[in-house]
């Protein structure tokens, strides 16, 4: 009898056991960090010297923050341009990627090579690109068009930074895309031919419709990534010229490690994270709307 | 008709390789400035791809500056160390999730679920002051430890696990194997193939990162490349194109190679992934 109750006992044990490592890592590293940001908002904190309660005094700082706007605004303007583009190009890849043809593959691993490069390689190879005599205004040239100032002009360098992550991340999104084309079955596209639809019918009653979810997963996701864009930003443009390009991370990382300033860095943060919270509730409704459907 | 379909083809794969060969132009200029000796002009018109006295001196020169052979075994150290804590700690994680049922389960799934979308540039600062409070900024383990496990990983996991057949770990019950036998016996050997692919995905992951250990690393003998080649385009040789365009080819070879061998895991692997979701 006393055996059975210890089986009961083992048995009820065994799934939190093989979660423990997992869950003391995720809450280590994860959680207890998501939680210290908001505990470091009421704090001033240079890491030298131990963390000194100063209350309400990052926030105020924060709302009257010229530069925290601007980098705000910054991020949401870039996630304007980022995050419909990811949408469309990537679908205009997949689509082109999800022919019968010969070498299909071999395109395929080809237009996902920039998918392979970090971020810094990414960031070094669009900076020479983009030099006023690089070779884009080479080729404008040429073309007998004058040149553009990509990275000096204020204006402007928000949309160089954004074309580098839309070359970089569209072979990601492709890929989700290109997976979602290969469910849709051959035979629904035969039966809208032989009703008469034409290429574009096609693609918009019947294609589109049942892209919907892929097309809501990649507007969600390329959204979340457009709010954290940080290495493009950081090795290109380093948020010039005159804060052009000053997105919310990198001023994060400013704030934090060139001036030490970990509690004003917290509260930024903070913002950044409650953002990334809406955002991923989002994504869960989905998510499990889903699951329940299927 | 067979005519017809002929160029019909034709124009699809020139099409095809017309857009891919724009879309891979900037890594091609890359490369091309990478082999070009100083005696040759990186900015004429009409710009030149094949140099006409390519050089190797670039190389030697971004060898030496990137330290490469030190920060080559750096990046392999940090990033073989995550991905094998991540395969450790995630199929753990993902077993019970997929194979159990226990109270508190969907809350659990949910909330990791939910740390899907907070990357590290987030957390970055509490981050930091835990690693030091540990008293592991400047080393190895500070870097990879915190990257040792990810809720994709979970969830690319758990998608595999949910694919096995169920009477197999009844089969092992009956054998009287202990539950982390059936896993470790059973289960793991069964979902070989997803943690293949999920070593391949983080391993270029771990391989490109640079924010993370660029904060945690202050030494320069333990830096990766990343980091090195980040260093580099802040320093000296900042506007030297042609040491900067080799630099940064030797660090993404490593990247590309590993790619090519794999490319059926990259494609396929996340195309499963993505369908599954």
């Amino acid at each position: 009898m006393r055996n059975y109750k210890f089986y009961k006992y083992k048995k009820f044990l065994t799934p939190y056991l093989f979660l423990l490592p997992g869950l003391i890592m995720l809450s280590l590293y994860f959680f207890w960090p998501i939680i210290n940001t908001f505990r470091l908002v009421f704090y001033r904190y240079t890491i030298l010297s131990p963390p000194q309660f100063t209350g309400m005094a990052n926030i105020n700082r924060l709302i009257s923050d010229a530069h925290y706007w601007n980098a705000l605004k910054n991020t949401v303007v870039y996630s304007l341009i980022v995050v419909p583009s990811l949408i469309v190009i990537p679908l205009i890849f997949a689509g082109l990627l999800n022919q019968k043809l010969k070498f299909i593959q071999l395109y395929r691993v080809g237009y996902y090579l920039p998918r392979v490069m970090s971020l810094v390689v990414v960031g070094v190879i669009w900076k020479y690109i983009y030099q006023s005599d690089g070779l884009i205004n080479m080729v404008l040239k040429i073309l007998g068009l004058s040149p553009i100032g990509w990275l000096s002009d204020p204006s402007l360098a928000l949309v160089s930074v954004s074309i580098v992550t839309i070359w970089v991340a569209t072979p990601y999104y492709m890929i989700i895309y290109l997976a979602g084309l290969q469910t849709i079955p051959k035979t629904l596209i035969e039966a809208a031919k032989i009703d008469g639809a034409g290429y574009f019918q096609q693609v918009w009653h019947v294609i589109l419709p049942l892209l919907k979810h892929c097309i809501l997963t990649v507007t969600l996701v390329s959204t979340v990534n457009a709010m954290r864009v940080f290495g493009e930003v950081y090795i290109i443009t380093e948020g010039g010229p005159g804060g052009a390009t000053d997105v919310l991370t990198h001023y994060i990382y400013r704030t934090a490690f060139s001036r030490m300033q970990m509690g004003y860095a917290s509260v930024i943060a903070a913002t950044l994270l409650l953002l990334l919270l809406i955002i991923s509730i989002m994504y869960i409704k989905l998510f499990t709307g889903r699951e329940k459907r299927a | 008709m067979r005519n017809n379909s002929i160029v019909n083809n034709f124009v699809r794969h020139l099409c095809l390789i017309l857009i891919l060969l724009l879309v891979l132009m900037p890594f091609f200029w890359l490369i091309a400035t990478s082999f070009k000796p100083m005696s040759e002009r990186l900015f004429t018109i009409p710009p030149r791809l094949i140099p006409l006295e390519p050089t190797t001196g670039n190389y030697r020169e971004a060898f030496s500056l990137l330290n490469m052979l030190r920060s080559t075994m750096n990046s392999f150290i940090i990033t073989l160390s995550a991905v094998a804590l991540n395969l450790f700690f995630c199929s753990l994680t993902a077993y019970p999730l997929s194979r159990m049922n226990f109270p508190g389960r969907d809350i659990i799934l949910y909330i990791i679920l939910a740390s899907f979308m907070i990357p590290v540039q987030a957390i970055i600062v509490p981050l930091f002051v835990l690693i030091q409070g540990q008293g592991l900024v400047d080393s190895y383990i500070g870097v990879f430890l915190p990257l040792g496990i990810t809720a994709f990983g979970i969830f690319l996991l758990r998608n595999a696990f949910l694919d096995v057949p169920g009477d197999l770990e009844e089969a092992g019950r009956v054998d009287g194997c202990s539950e982390f036998k059936i896993f470790y016996r059973i289960m793991l050997p069964l979902i070989k193939p997803s943690l293949a692919a999920l070593a391949i995905l983080l391993f270029v992951t771990y391989w490109n990162e640079f924010l993370w250990p660029m904060i945690v690393l202050r030494s320069l003998e333990i830096q990766p490349l990343q980091v090195r080649l980040v260093n580099l385009s802040r320093g000296l040789f900042g506007a030297d194109w042609r040491v900067l365009s080799a630099a940064a080819v030797l660090v993404t070879l490593p990247a590309i190679l590993f790619f090519f061998i794999f490319q059926r895991f990259f494609i396929s692997g996340m195309m499963e992934g993505a369908l599954k979701e």
